[in-house]
């Protein structure tokens, strides 16, 4: 009896998700990371805040700053007709392309640990190639689809993408930032691959960007360094290696329920950056294995239902969009967590929506933002119900704070 | 396609996850806890020296020193102001040093614990405290030579707190605490692995604090009055050799800070030598006159004893039967021998003197022709029979064998030097065993300052009795102690003498030899001396009295009134029955041992 009515509750359940508003389900999602985000950010940087500010508050109150500007960001690329940002393609990725460049100009650019990464403007840096990533997806899919409906082949599409998204990634080796100048990569390529042309060039070229990735990582030392350390972190238990085997520590020690919210130890200056490149770290030994994967899972159905937007997007644009944010946020998730569980080398990529980090909560959250624009215009499964925009419209509403 | 690649990336970090946080949690959580362990030590409680009824010499307070992690101070000024008046300090003060932002500052090194048990109450953010202790000297530091002291880290660095550092100290506790790596201690986090800190065992030492006092003071006032550079005192349970009080005094090198201008010359102003000796206390210590010596002196200093060192002769000649009290020789006040030249002390007549005369009068030639008498091996073999070239078994830090001739060294006058005690060099409490020994019946007991342990459970462990073995038998030691009597009835020792009381002794005045090396003797520097008992009918107790240069230079004008005074208090304080036939209330009991009387008196 009991058994019979729970499978059909948990039936009634799939229909429900299945016919539940994709964007609801993305709203919902990014901003429970986004909470669980803060929350982490306070406990994880509370050290370090107190040691560069003086205050345990300053990072989370920046954190929470940079949150309301971020949801801002959100609130008006969904409502925003995703369409309209074909138009503003080129616009965008010359903006990215400019602020990339100067970065690399030495007066100009705030360096830390040896990359020069961010643009200062009074208090706040601005990371040009976090904006870049999205810059990237709008491009790139613009530029698939205006290609196809001129009518090239496959080579007229994957030449100009591929020339973009290699200079963007280029651009960013040279800060260096290896971590984002692979998630450039995957977006370039997932972008390709979702546009359906053969798959032998992007094999080849594929190919070719990993050996030459792998050469860039092994000549340049600060970058073979990282990567040696990786393959055995042991060894560099006291140099490189260090925070690799202080991630795995904070993750053992959690256990599967964790010591506690706040209660980590890792923070106190045993982790680096515990508050944005470790923070998984800390979620897993405060939260255990119940908060890693919860997380985990968190982002995982981003992804699965950011998919979904993309299967169901009105046209061909805004599904090569979805993917490519989708992949965007799928990507830097693996590339993060990988290197907290030591499974990836570390790169010094944020983790999406939880890390501290103002560009790249804010950028990441209008990307979201977009994702939502194209959710909302989604074509519902079956019983020809259409796009239901007005429902729709008046879910995606997204208060500030 | 997407989603399976999206599933399978999941799959493989949820089982990495898995992996490390379930499966091998256990190593990685030895690893955190490893990292941030940090052991503290928690100090001991040293363990009290007390006298031999538990008046306190030295003893350990527990305090507490105050912390701050001024990180944790949001308001160092406001809280400077609410902690200064507890923890004694200027609010301003504390405000710079509740701003170091070092997170660790020690603010009070020892608080009272109740003092601090306020401050702890009113939870003043970022203020921890740690278990410290402090030593503290009782009484103005009386009888701190023998007690020692510690130092700064807690040790004994000398006398007994040295000698019996690792008993005083007991065990330090310790705790496992979690720190960050930058020394702060991890909030919320428990302590571990806690082991109390064992307090050390205490000292009952031998000594009678108001008898030590007593004797501080009496010496004071004729170092002062004779403006001698120091002193020792030594007064002595004769049955079980036990110390009631050891003092060991120097005069204050620089002038105490007069009120008026310092005098021109570097002897005392008359007016304090005479107040002192009409018997107002003089202050020992720091802005007095004399202060406690910086070593025991008296056990690890030696000296030429001079006239007081017949002992060896006269007993030896005794028990070899060279001469009886009564056996009498011609003396002459002054002889060559060797090509030396020797005199007593004050010129006289050459003159028939028994043995008796010649130590009473403490004729220096006429010792010599006993010593002759006798001859070098037995005169060299009683050295060390009383005590003479070795330790006196208190195994005192930095205690001196003395040092003594030997057959090799031998040389022709020292028929003269050895037995008038300006040969071998000899502590205070040698001398002090060695009449102790004849006042015991012939029977030599090693000397004691330490009664019983006191352990942190109050469990007290009395000591094993001292060494005893007899040196002189008891016919001899009976002449000897008639002899010694004369010394003070009708001798050099007349000043001495306590009334209602026999006493027993010998006066020493020596010559004093250069220090750095030069050979001879300082020319007008003495030592005086006396040593001696009472009652000499059945002696309880022995003292030595040593004056380092005093004016007048005599044993028996600078020391034995001193010796008097301190043995008048001392019988009277034990309630020692006076010697029959010298007035005073007559005693039914029979004199007894000094033990039984300093329970009665304690």
């Amino acid at each position: 009896m009991t058994a019979t009515k729970s499978v059909a509750r948990q039936a009634r359940a799939v229909v429900l998700l299945r016919e539940m508003p994709t964007s609801t389900i993305i709203v919902t999602l990014v901003a429970v990371l986004c909470v669980v985000g803060t929350v982490m950010v306070g406990s994880a940087s509370e050290v370090v805040s107190i040691e560069t500010y003086g205050s345990a508050w300053s990072i989370l109150i920046r954190q929470c700053l940079w949150l309301v500007l971020g949801t801002v960001a959100m609130v008006v690329t969904s409502r925003m007709d995703y369409t309209k940002l074909r138009r503003l393609a080129r616009l965008i990725a010359l903006v990215a392309f400019g602020g990339l460049v100067l970065v690399l100009v030495p007066h100009l650019a705030v360096q830390a640990t040896g990359a020069s990464r961010w643009i200062g403007f009074g208090s706040f840096d601005v990371q040009p190639s976090e904006i870049m990533k999205l810059a990237l997806c709008v491009f790139g899919a613009d530029v698939v689809v205006r290609r196809e409906e001129a009518g090239g082949g496959d080579r007229t599409v994957i030449g100009p993408l591929l020339l973009v998204t290699f200079s963007a990634a280029g651009l960013v080796l040279l800060e260096p930032d290896m971590g984002t100048t692979v998630v450039l990569g995957c977006i370039g390529l997932s972008i390709l691959f979702a546009s359906g042309v053969s798959f032998r060039p992007i094999l080849k070229i594929g190919g070719v960007v990993v050996a030459l990735a792998v050469l860039v990582s092994l000549v340049d030392p600060y970058r073979r360094q990282r990567l040696l350390s990786f393959v055995d972190p042991g060894a560099h238990a006291s140099g490189s290696g260090y925070q690799v085997v202080q991630s795995l520590i904070g993750l053992g020690s959690g256990h599967v329920f964790g010591v506690g919210l706040g209660n980590g130890t890792e923070k106190w200056g045993f982790l680096p950056n515990p508050h944005s490149d470790f923070i998984f770290s800390v979620i897993g030994q405060e939260l255990g294995l119940v908060g890693t994967v919860s997380v985990l899972l968190l982002l995982g159905t981003l992804c699965w239902f950011g998919l979904r937007a993309a299967n169901r997007a009105p046209d061909r644009f805004g599904g090569l969009l979805a993917v490519a944010l989708v992949v965007w946020i799928g990507v830097e998730t693996l590339i993060n967590v990988g290197a907290v569980i030591g499974l990836l080398p570390v790169t010094g990529i944020p983790l999406p929506f939880i890390s501290y980090g103002g560009s790249s909560l804010v950028v990441t959250m209008a990307g979201a933002g977009v994702l939502v624009s194209v959710a909302r215009r989604e074509r519902t499964a079956g019983e020809g119900r259409t796009a239901g925009q007005g429902r729709i419209a008046g879910e995606g509403r997204i208060r500030p704070g | 396609m997407a989603r399976v690649v999206l599933v399978l990336a999941l799959v493989v970090v949820a089982a990495r996850l898995v992996d490390v946080q379930v499966l091998h949690a256990g190593r990685y959580e030895a690893e955190a806890a490893q990292e941030t362990a940090q052991p503290v030590v928690i100090p001991a409680l040293r363990g009290a020296i007390t006298d031999r009824s538990g008046v306190v010499f030295e003893m350990s307070i527990p305090t507490k020193m105050v912390l701050a992690d001024d990180f944790q101070v949001v308001h160092p000024v406001a809280e400077g102001r609410a902690l200064a008046p507890l923890l004694h300090l200027r609010a301003s003060t504390l405000a710079r040093l509740l701003s170091e932002r070092s997170g660790y500052v020690p603010l009070v090194r020892n608080l009272s614990v109740s003092q601090a048990d306020k401050v702890s109450s009113m939870a003043f953010p970022g203020i921890t405290m740690v278990d410290t202790s402090v030593n503290v000297t009782t009484g103005g530091g009386v009888a701190s030579p023998v007690v020692g002291g510690v130092n700064a880290s807690g040790n004994g660095d000398a006398g007994l707190e040295a000698q019996y550092n690792r008993m005083l100290a007991g065990h330090p506790g310790r705790e496992t605490i979690l720190e960050s790596p930058l020394g702060v201690q991890l909030p919320g986090t428990p302590v571990a692995q806690k082991m109390p800190a064992a307090a050390g065992t205490g000292l009952e030492l031998t000594l009678d604090e108001p008898l030590q006092y007593t004797a501080e003071q009496d010496l004071a006032q004729e170092i002062v009055a004779s403006h001698a550079k120091g002193g020792d005192a030594i007064v002595m349970d004769t049955a079980t050799g036990q110390i009631l009080a050891m003092v060991n005094l120097v005069a204050t090198p620089t002038k105490p800070a007069p009120t008026k201008p310092a005098p021109t010359n570097a002897s005392p102003p008359p007016s304090t030598a005479s107040s002192s000796a009409n018997g107002t206390p003089v202050r020992i210590g720091p802005g007095g006159p004399v202060e406690e010596a910086p070593t025991n002196a008296a056990v690890t200093q030696v000296y030429e004893p001079g006239s007081v060192f017949k002992i060896v002769t006269f007993s030896a000649a005794l028990s070899a039967g060279v001469i009886t009290p009564r056996t009498t020789f011609v003396v002459p006040d002054q002889r060559f021998l060797d090509g030396s030249f020797f005199s007593d002390a004050t010129p006289h007549p050459t003159e028939q003197m028994t043995a008796t005369q010649i130590l009473a009068q403490s004729s220096n030639i006429g010792t010599s022709f006993i010593a002759q008498r006798l001859g070098e091996a037995r005169l060299l073999e009683q050295v060390k029979r009383l005590g003479f070239g070795k330790t006196t078994g208190l195994h005192f830090p930095g205690a001196s064998p003395g040092l003594i001739v030997t057959a090799p060294q031998w040389e022709p006058t020292d028929y003269v030097s050895l037995p008038i005690g300006q040969v071998d060099a000899v502590s205070a409490l040698q001398v002090l065993d060695a009449f102790n020994a004849v006042a015991n019946g012939g029977v030599f007991v090693s000397p004691k300052l330490v009664r019983a342990t006191v352990a942190s459970d109050g469990t007290v462990r009395p000591t094993p009795p001292s060494h005893r073995g007899r040196v002189i038998s008891p016919t001899v030691d009976k002449e000897l102690v008639a002899m010694f009597e004369q010394v003070v009835d009708s001798g050099t020792g007349v000043a001495a003498a306590v009334p209602g009381y026999l006493v027993g002794g010998k006066t020493g005045t020596a010559q004093i030899p250069y220090d750095n090396g030069r050979s001879g003797y300082i020319t007008g520097a003495f030592d005086a001396t006396f040593v001696g008992f009472a009652p000499a009918n059945h002696p309880v107790l022995s003292a030595i009295v040593v004056l380092d240069r005093p004016v007048p230079i005599y044993g028996g004008a600078a020391a034995a009134p001193v010796f008097s005074k301190i043995m008048t208090y001392a019988l009277h304080r034990y309630d020692v029955p006076t010697s029959p036939g010298l007035g005073g209330k007559p005693q039914a009991t029979a004199p007894t041992t000094l033990t039984a009387l300093v329970r009665k008196a304690t």
